[in-house]
């Protein structure tokens, strides 16, 4: 169910509702009100009417009962008419709904009202009595004379208190109906309104081409919205930059494969094409250099596939550094006799507590191995490479000539080459170093040295890493 | 034909420059884009192959320079970015072809021909004057239908003159279009070629004119 529906019925459903609940609520505090109010009028008239008769003198006993009666009737019909009878205006009085009348202690009836109904006689009780059917009810107090006795009786009919509050109901409904017809449609354009910019949204998001990646707009939407809109964004952003990277790695890939694949081919043709012998020697030797070139190459390009899927790799293993370090200078002896360079292993503290002491061994060995191959490479103007292994770093450094300084950001960007294309090589050594050290949360730091060389740095970095994609 | 090869790649450069000019093409290599200025600002190539990823610069950069200073210049790009895009953006840039390494060289030689039968304006596959018609492809020499043997220089001494039939050639332009860099002719060598074609073909396959350079003979006159 949608946001918007889910607002709309439950806005739509709880107007009425509530109108509904506050409207009974009103009718039975009016009920109990009116109640109140004719309960006491009825008492207090019975009241009156005792105190008139119990003034009154009474008849003897044994005399003519029907006549006396009748003179009190006629007697009282003044008194009964000041509490009962129509004013001098009538109004909107109703007076077939009250009735009034009294009676002796014989239970001989004194007076009734002359246009109620005649009340029922009860004797000795005082206090209400409804009497009556569904459709005639009335509603009496009977009211117990002093001696020597004798009752008095006021009856209302209960059409008359219902009615009434129907009445006083029906008026309060009327223009809160009209109220609620105005309410709902405003409320329902309301909600709708509300929830546009998130409908647009939506709309906007479910239009584009996947290839779309462009960030959503944030002008003008509500606060609530904002913070998901600019997560959303910064997940476009990061998108895009990984489509972007692996876009450009492939060009990269595809460029420094198709490359030596062209020189190898090039250079296949003159070897088998040339009637120079010389020229024939020079060709095959530059088409096994080729093929050394793209041997490195793919070798380089499945370490560095097979780093970025790592997920399996053991890191927990100890690492011997001692043993670690012995083999990998051992790897670049031959190569680095050749160029007449001397390895220098610099121990600056027990080979045990070297960074990192837990992880995989393998890995750290093809990075090391790597920043020798570069100090041997490149860093050949001096005679001396140092291996400098300390609790908080590993330090591989030449006294080369260094890298120009606007080149030293670039160089762990894949296939990036300082050299150019003069020296041999794929450009992916770096990055696959800085990938190992961050699998081992170690930080890879470049630099020129002062006084001419080359410093590369394995050091304790943040952990975990924030940028596992590398 | 003398073309500019503009490739950073030492290997493939080398075996580039190599291949063509096994077949017969006077190539010139170059490894950078400042470098490929200068060398077209200064020798008169018939056609340049131009990789794009530069060290110096991007190679499309280099060719809208040349296409804004209205140069007709062929220009084939030979590169490894194949993607759709980077075609679009070469030919747009004024690329004449756009080749995705690697390339046989037979295919880049076919290519050359082709480009520069549109530039040169010379629809025809075999190029004729008179008696005398030049295969461009197997650069097989025939007069009156019989095949000659010429050296690979006196094959493209006789395809430059074809090529510009109608002109005049002195010989300092004769030797830059017959000569790289890497191999300068001794002053005397043009007159020697141009002693053993007409030996070889007619006497009067070459005419000289005093004070300016050679032409191509009449093509009545070879009739005699």
């Amino acid at each position: 169910m949608t946001l918007q529906r889910r607002l709309l019925l439950i806005v739509l459903v709880a107007a009425p509702a509530v109108w509904l609940m506050a409207l009974s609520i009103g009718a039975w505090s009016a009920r109990a009100e009116i109640n109140e109010l004719f309960d006491t009028e009825q008492v207090r008239m019975a009241q009156r009417l005792a105190a008139l008769l119990t003034a009154m003198p009474r008849a003897p006993k044994g005399n003519d009962q029907a006549e006396p009666a009748a003179v009190i009737v006629q007697d009282l019909s003044p008194v009964a008419s000041a509490a009962l009878a129509p004013a001098a205006v009538e109004g909107d009085a109703e007076l077939g709904d009250m009735s009034v009348a009294a009676w002796d202690a014989a239970g001989q009836l004194l007076f009734a009202d002359a246009e109620g109904p005649v009340l029922p006689y009860r004797t000795g009780v005082t206090g209400f009595v409804e009497l009556g059917s569904d459709h005639d009810r009335w509603r009496i107090y009977y009211l117990a004379l002093p001696p020597p006795g004798g009752s008095v009786a006021v009856g209302q009919a209960v059409k008359e208190r219902e009615e009434l509050i129907q009445g006083l109901m029906l008026g309060q409904a009327g223009p809160w109906l009209l109220m609620l017809a105005l309410l709902l449609p405003v409320l329902y354009f309301g909600v709708r309104r509300t929830m546009a910019p998130v409908v647009r949204l939506a709309g906007g998001i479910e239009t584009r081409p996947s290839s779309d990646l462009r960030p959503l707009p944030t002008a003008g939407l509500p606060g609530e919205l904002r913070p998901l809109i600019e997560a959303l964004n910064r997940l476009f952003g990061r998108i895009t930059e990984s489509i972007e990277h692996d876009r450009r790695f492939t060009a990269d890939a595809a460029h420094e494969l198709r490359t030596p694949l062209a020189a190898t081919k090039a250079q296949w043709e003159v070897a088998s094409e040339s009637q120079d012998p010389q020229q024939r020697a020079q060709a095959r030797a530059n088409v096994a250099t080729g093929l050394d070139r793209m041997g490195q190459l793919v070798s380089q390009l499945l370490a560095l596939a097979r780093l970025d899927a790592v997920r399996t790799v053991d890191f927990a293993r100890k690492v011997d550094w001692r043993e670690l370090v012995e083999q990998t200078v051992s790897g670049v002896l031959a190569l680095a006799d050749e160029r007449g360079v001397e390895i220098d292993v610099q121990w600056q503290m027990d080979a045990a507590a070297v960074l990192p002491v837990i992880g995989n061994p393998e890995l750290l060995s093809v990075a090391l191995r790597n920043l020798l191959d570069n100090a041997v490479r490149y860093g050949s103007g001096g005679s001396q490479i140092e291996i400098a292994l300390g609790a908080g770093s590993i330090r591989v450094l030449d006294r080369g000539p260094g890298v120009p300084p606007e080149m030293l950001p670039r160089l762990g960007d894949r296939f990036f080459r300082a050299g150019g294309q003069e020296t041999i090589g794929s450009g992916l050594g770096l990055s696959i170093v800085q990938r190992i050290a961050r699998l081992h949360g170690l930080e890879l730091r470049l630099a020129n040295r002062p006084g001419g060389g080359f410093c590369a740095e394995l050091r304790r970095g943040e952990w975990p890493p924030a940028d596992s994609h590398l | 034909m003398r073309i500019l090869i503009v490739e950073d790649d030492p290997l493939l450069g080398d075996g580039l420059a190599a291949s063509l000019r096994i077949r017969g093409w006077v190539a010139d290599w170059v490894r950078s884009a400042s470098q490929a200025a200068a060398a077209e600002a200064c020798s008169p190539f018939d056609a340049v192959v131009l990789d794009l990823g530069l060290p110096d610069g991007d190679g499309i950069a280099l060719l809208r320079k040349w296409r804004s200073q209205l140069r007709h210049l062929p220009v084939l790009v030979l590169t490894a970015r194949d993607a759709v895009d980077a075609r679009i953006a070469g030919l747009d840039a004024g690329a004449d072809d756009y080749l995705i390494k690697p390339i046989a060289a037979d295919e880049l030689s076919a290519r050359l021909r082709a480009v520069l039968r549109r530039a040169k304006g010379r629809p025809e596959i075999v190029w004729r004057h008179g008696g005398l018609s030049f295969d461009p492809q197997s650069r097989q020499v025939s007069w009156k239908g019989e095949p000659v043997e010429l050296t690979a220089q006196e094959t493209a001494l006789l395809e430059l003159l074809l090529a510009h039939p109608q002109q005049v050639l002195s010989k300092p332009q004769i030797q830059e279009k017959l000569y790289d860099w890497g191999r300068s002719a001794d002053s005397n060598t043009v007159e020697v070629f141009i002693h053993h074609l007409r030996r070889k073909i007619h006497p009067a396959v070459v005419r000289t004119i005093r004070g300016l350079g050679y032409c191509l003979g009449d093509p009545s006159a070879l009739e005699r």
